[in-house]
């Protein structure tokens, strides 16, 4: 129940900006409506990010690039000299109706 | 003879910066208002929420980012797949991914290689990233002492070589020495080979910050200082997503003093510049 009410409070101070200024303003008295273990009270008041994420999952994870491909990849990719083979694979995707995903995958297999 | 009217991209390729809806810049925005669909990445789902003001078809992508101990290129190409999909339907569509567009984003990538040969255009709109609000956490200013920064396994793999006198950021240490996604904490030994590397540049009593900035407004950034010799002891702190800050072991000092004694010197300049073009120029 107190996760929720984490989630509730961090998610409407990010669209609500009378919300978050009354948080910033006072928060004790802001959190009091919500039903928060006092650990939880104590993390929002205090602002640190580390304190808040042992409740709430804040942590982005890592970011998209590291793929093997980018690390060991030695080559310029799409390579130049499969062009006219990308085109016209290409061109008979576009031609397709419907769903396109597996096929648009095979694309991004074929040109990596 | 009107000039020609800028025709609008297939796709919007946008970042939506690192803390909240704060970051989002106004051309971001209007691109989101002006696409039919935005197939997003978002680090709170309140982002979502405000995203769904803009535009009426707005989809989380977020589901398909992580599979623990998964490779996770297949869940890009879905990704990317799916932008695809939904430009060739009906766009202009935006692809918007947390953080700058093309800082460390894998399916971007893809998307701007493979689009030409669907017949599709694409327009990469710059956003705040972390690199931005790092800047900000460890109040580094490039201009002082350069910047170098690497990604933990590429410098590992790659043996690339450091500079003590430039600030460094190792960029996802958490992660280091495997491409597969976890979410499991790190034991101690993970961090044995970039130590050992790091230590062949650094002294293991030099000062470094584990830093994390902030994603929501409320709270304060996570910076962890320690000595680069204890790293490993702190394998509970470095969580995937963190960047480990090394400063400058010592400044560097001036190589070139012949060129430093000159840098301030208005007949140097001169000697650099077309004086007289400047000169009528700056009559009109």
């Amino acid at each position: 129940m107190s996760r929720e009410a984490m989630e509730e409070i961090l998610n409407r101070s990010l669209l609500d900006e009378d919300f978050r200024a009354a948080l910033q303003d006072n928060p004790e008295s802001v959190l009091e409506s919500f039903d928060l273990s006092d650990d939880e009270r104590a993390a929002l008041v205090s602002g640190k990010f580390d304190d808040v994420a042992v409740f709430m999952p804040l942590h982005c994870t890592i970011r998209f690039a590291m793929i093997t491909e980018n690390i060991i990849a030695m080559k310029p990719h799409p390579e130049e000299s499969r062009r006219a083979e990308f085109e016209r694979r290409g061109a008979e995707i576009v031609q397709q109706e419907g769903d396109r995903i597996a096929v648009l995958k095979e694309f991004l297999a074929m040109i990596r | 003879m009107g000039s020609e009217r800028r025709r609008e991209p297939d796709i919007y390729i946008v970042g939506l910066g690192i803390k909240g809806i704060e970051h989002l810049t106004r051309e971001t925005l209007a691109a989101c208002r002006r696409s039919n669909s935005v197939l997003a990445v978002a680090n709170h789902p309140a982002v979502l929420t405000y995203l769904e003001t803009l535009c009426p078809k707005v989809i989380d992508l977020h589901p398909l980012s992580y599979e623990e101990d998964g490779n996770r290129l297949d869940a890009y190409d879905t990704m990317s797949a799916m932008v695809f999909q939904a430009a060739l339907e009906n766009p202009p569509v935006t692809f918007a991914t947390y953080g700058h567009p093309l800082i460390y984003v894998y399916p971007t990538r893809q998307i701007i290689d493979a689009a030409p040969f669907l017949g599709l255009t694409v327009k990469v709109l710059p956003a705040i990233s972390s690199l931005d609000t790092m800047l900000i956490d460890l109040d580094v200013d490039p201009a002082m002492n350069g910047l170098q920064m690497y990604e933990a396994t590429d410098l590992l793999v790659k043996q690339r070589p450091l500079q003590s006198d430039v600030p460094c950021l190792i960029w996802q240490i958490g992660a280091v020495e495997s491409v597969l996604y976890s979410s499991a904490p790190s034991k101690p030994e993970r961090f044995f080979k970039i130590l050992d590397y790091l230590l062949q540049f650094y002294p293991p009593e030099h000062e470094v910050t584990a830093v994390y900035s902030t994603n929501h407004p409320l709270l304060e950034p996570s910076l962890v200082r320690f000595p680069l010799g204890e790293m490993d002891h702190h394998n509970d702190d470095l969580h995937q997503g963190l960047t480990l800050y090394l400063p400058p072991v010592e400044l560097r000092s001036v190589r070139n003093r012949e060129l430093a004694g000159m840098i301030e010197s208005l007949d140097h300049l001169k000697s650099l510049t077309e004086r007289a073009a400047a000169e009528a120029n700056d009559r009109t």
